[in-house]
């Protein structure tokens, strides 16, 4: 109230009105001006109600001379500009691996996973294990073992009830286990993959995101996830550096060789920055030019955490790589790891 | 030809690459023929004249091989296989074309270089899984062992090149594993690495257990003497900082995580610095011999350098398959942008401002973006042997430099003398005359000062923190007095049948004696001196000073 007063006392004009004026002259004139003047920051129109008209109309004035300037682009003869995205942007590291460049190829075909890739006779088919943490995940987590034991070939689920991973590892490795994959839980989501190849490793941790089941999937139509009894095909999208690569090769040396392409399902590991994420399609066929993808489940993010030379060995394990935020590793937006 | 690089890092593919940390340029100095078959398991100085020869490096393979590097010529030269079941965990270089070298299972050995081969001289049993062997470089005629289950031992190699029956008593010093914890449980023993700090063969040993542990074969325990801990992961590698007098060190754990500690001040509170951009398990760590300067070998394929003044991180070198040792050599390298643009600018002078500009700025940036990189590598060849700086022990002061009460209890009685005097100046004979015939206001100062003085000596204890109380057989002050220079030389005699030594009691007594002459006669002149307190004689007990 007093401020009011003191308003009209110290102005000999009515102040709103010129302001109104004001207001509609730069938004009929000049679209640069206004486009650089917030009416709330510098016209300050007291009104609420005028104020947010004001408002929307700068916000359609703009709108209209962006179109026109988008359709004149569009009209005129210039080369298109790419878009511009992070992916585009992305900063590329000494570990990008190169094609010709022998001594990292070597160095990726020299892993632990050799065996898988060479089909060397003493590789058997990937035979995996799958478990919790340690005690009784709850129903949710229970249920996302589950279908994922179905949807990974050569799976078992293991209860996991209170046995030591390094004390399973031993046993697998008699029974002649090359994989194992834990699921650690927090407030009953999956939270964690830890994935360790046997007999050698590497181990690997991720974070596990966004886990749906397939029954949560509206492209499902809340059908519940069948077993998968045909070999999938493996889709492994940008693993482009060393790391990448690495993680890339686990990944896929969890699946057996020969996919059966006639079985139509299409399990696939797409990487976009640094999340990758594991989706399980299968193509439809509508008539003979058209396909459908029709998405199954289940599905959920990874992000990498660690890499670990050998197998599971949390505490005294030597890592080859760790995400540690504290040293200064994400400082760019463009820049990633996979 | 020059020397192209300074640093040199081993790789699990075999390889072995040189970088130019000045041009940041990376060398492939030795690649075997088929790759991936047999990976660089350690890389050792050689030896010329006593004093470490950076000219020339040895290779041992996991298959031990042994490789001799040239750094004059880059050639490698095969020196031959030794024959081990396991891999070789140490290699150091003696005089006259001989190696110790330790194995995993635990045969230590010296071998010789014959014409194409090597043969093994002596052989003798470290026990099992060593984890690492090293010499120690200030002397080296001692040399340490230690592994998992297999606790540090330091051997003579004098000994062990005797006979076969001094090989037993090769081993001078053998640690005691650390006392069970509070639940009684025995502690799990792991030495992962280890370093001698001087020529005394004290040795700082890093576990897989996180904890790094001072040990000095010159005290009577066996046990550490002092021990701290750091992070929660294995402890791999461990490196003397030499530009900081070999006072600090740098340890690198598993998880990537790179410390530097004081020696001196070994306690929760001794980590220096934390250093940060390893991202893999650290599996070796040197330092150069006289700049700030850490290069770390980790699993993450990368060298990195880290300057130890301003704790950042100087350059990164990706070598492209998992490193196993790094070597840090000496040699400076010209800065070759430098030299090329100091040739453009005397071939033509005549360049345009943009350019001119350009190149100013360039200088600018690169000026601040490596300060140490340039100019700080150009120094000459430098022995640094003789920055080792000789410590010399305080029984009062612990090795991280807290004060002690020095434990007696373990020595025999023995007889003690100790004698000290002091000197008592007058500034002229008429205050000398009246002192020496008692004329003073107060009366007899030397009566009086004797009976100070022997007072004093009973109570020295009192007085001196760290200093043990003690039965004192007998005390006795004399004066001596010299006309001529106006001086009395006041002198205590102090005698005792215990465990420790009685100077400080000769000393507090002289002194009091000397500053009681000074009270008796301070009405006659204030500028009496008293000068020359000293220690002139002590028998009995470990050391003994005869009468100067």
């Amino acid at each position: 109230m007093v401020r009011r007063k003191k308003d009209s006392d110290s102005n000999d004009n009515d102040k709103r009105p010129i302001h109104r004026k004001q207001s509609k002259k730069i938004t009929n004139d000049d679209d640069e001006e206004s486009s650089t003047r917030t009416p709330s920051g510098t016209l300050q129109v007291r009104n609420k109600m005028v104020r947010q008209l004001l408002y929307a109309k700068l916000k359609r004035s703009k709108s209209k001379s962006k179109l026109k300037e988008r359709k004149a682009r569009q009209q005129s003869d210039e080369p298109r500009e790419e878009p511009k995205t992070i992916e585009k942007k992305r900063l590329r590291d000494e570990t990008w691996v190169d094609e010709n460049d022998q001594e990292t190829l070597d160095d990726i075909s020299n892993d632990e996973l050799n065996n898988y890739f060479t089909r060397q006779a003493d590789s058997t088919e990937p035979k995996l294990l799958l478990t919790s943490q340690e005690g009784f995940p709850t129903s949710f987590t229970n249920k996302f073992l589950k279908e994922l034991a179905r949807i990974l070939p050569n799976t078992t689920y293991f209860q996991r009830r209170h046995h030591p991973i390094k004390r399973i590892i031993k046993k697998m490795n008699k029974l002649g286990y090359t994989d194992l994959l834990v699921v650690n839980e927090d407030h009953g989501k999956p939270c964690t993959l830890y994935i360790s190849h046997l007999p050698e490793g590497p181990t690997m941790k991720f974070r596990l995101t966004n886990a749906r089941l397939s029954k949560q999937l509206r492209s499902n139509r809340g059908k519940s996830c069948a077993k998968l009894t045909v070999r999938p095909e493996i889709i492994l999208n940008n693993f482009n550096t060393r790391i990448g690569i690495r993680v890339g090769r686990l990944l896929a040396a969890l699946f057996p060789h020969d996919p059966q392409y006639k079985g139509r399902h299409i399990i696939t590991f797409h990487n976009q920055r640094d999340f990758v994420f594991f989706r399980h399609h299968m193509y439809l066929f509508k008539n003979e030019k058209k396909v459908a993808l029709q998405e199954l489940g289940p599905r959920f993010t990874l992000k990498l955490k660690s890499i670990q030379h050998g197998t599971f060995d949390a505490l005294y394990g030597e890592y080859e790589w760790i995400h540690k935020p504290k040293h200064k590793m994400d400082t760019e937006r463009t820049k990633f790891f996979l | 030809m020059t020397i192209r690089f300074n640093v040199l890092a081993g790789s699990e593919s075999g390889i072995v690459k040189g970088i130019d940390t000045t041009n940041n340029g990376i060398y492939v100095i030795h690649k075997p023929a088929e790759t991936y078959i047999d990976a660089v398991a350690l890389l050792e100085w050689s030896l010329a004249n006593n004093e470490i020869d950076y000219m020339q490096a040895f290779i041992a393979t996991k298959k031990n091989n042994i490789l001799r590097l040239k750094f004059a010529d880059e050639s490698i030269q095969q020196i031959g296989t030794i024959n081990r079941s396991s891999p070789l965990r140490g290699l150091a270089y003696l005089d006259e074309d001989r190696f110790v070298t330790c194995s995993e299972n635990g045969v230590l050995s010296i071998d010789r270089i014959t014409k194409e081969s090597l043969v093994s001289e002596i052989e003798a049993n470290a026990g099992p899984d060593i984890s690492r062997l090293r010499i120690n470089p200030f002397n080296r005629t001692f040399l340490g062992t230690g592994g998992k289950e297999n606790d540090l031992k330091i051997w003579s190699i004098a000994e062990l090149m005797k006979n076969e029956k001094t090989k037993n008593k090769s081993v001078i010093f053998q640690a005691k594993n650390v006392r069970p914890n509070t639940v009684r449980l025995r502690m799990p023993v792991w030495v992962t690495d280890f370093q001698f700090i001087d020529e005394r063969n004290r040795c700082l040993v890093v576990t897989g257990h996180h904890q790094i542990r001072l040990y000095d074969p010159q005290s009577n325990a066996r046990r550490p003497v002092n021990e701290i801990e750091f992070e929660q992961y294995p402890i791999m590698s461990i490196a003397l900082l030499h530009s900081s007098n070999n006072e600090h060190f740098i340890v690198g754990n598993t998880q990537g995580e790179m410390a530097q500690f004081d020696i001196k001040r070994l306690s929760s509170s001794a980590i220096v610095h934390k250093y940060k951009g390893v991202i893999g398990s650290i599996r070796s760590i040197d330092t150069h011999p006289t700049l700030p300067l850490i290069a770390s070998a980790s699993i993450d394929q990368y060298v990195r350098i880290h300057n130890a003044d301003t704790y950042q991180q100087v350059s990164k070198f990706y070598l492209k398959s998992r490193l196993t040792s790094v070597l840090f050599s000496p040699h400076s390298i010209s800065n070759r942008e430098e030299q090329q643009e100091k040739n453009v600018e005397t071939i033509n002078k005549e360049i345009e401002n943009d350019e001119v500009w350009s190149q100013f700025k360039r200088k600018l940036t690169k000026e601040s973006s490596d300060k140490s990189s340039s100019k700080r590598f150009s120094f000459v060849f430098n022995h640094f042997h003789n920055l080792y700086a000789y410590s010399s022990t305080f029984s009062h002061i612990t090795s991280d430099g807290n004060i002690t009460m020095v434990d007696i209890g373990h020595k025999a009685s023995s007889p003690r003398r100790a004698i000290a005097e002091a000197i008592v100046k007058f500034p002229n004979s008429d205050t000398y005359q009246s002192y020496f015939n008692v004329t003073t206001k107060k009366g007899d100062a030397r009566l009086c000062s004797k009976i100070a003085g022997i007072l004093a000596a009973k109570r020295t204890s009192d007085l001196i923190p760290l200093c043990h109380q003690l039965p004192l057989s007998h005390i006795d002050i004399e004066y001596e007095h010299r006309h001529e220079e106006n001086e009395v030389l006041v002198r205590c005699i102090c005698s005792t049948n215990y465990q420790t030594g009685v100077e400080m009691e000769a000393i507090v007594g002289a002194t009091i004696a000397a500053v009681t002459i000074y009270d008796m006669c301070k009405a006659l002149s204030k500028s009496i001196e008293i000068r020359n307190i000293r220690l002139i004689e002590k028998i009995g007990g470990k050391s003994s000073i005869p009468l100067k």
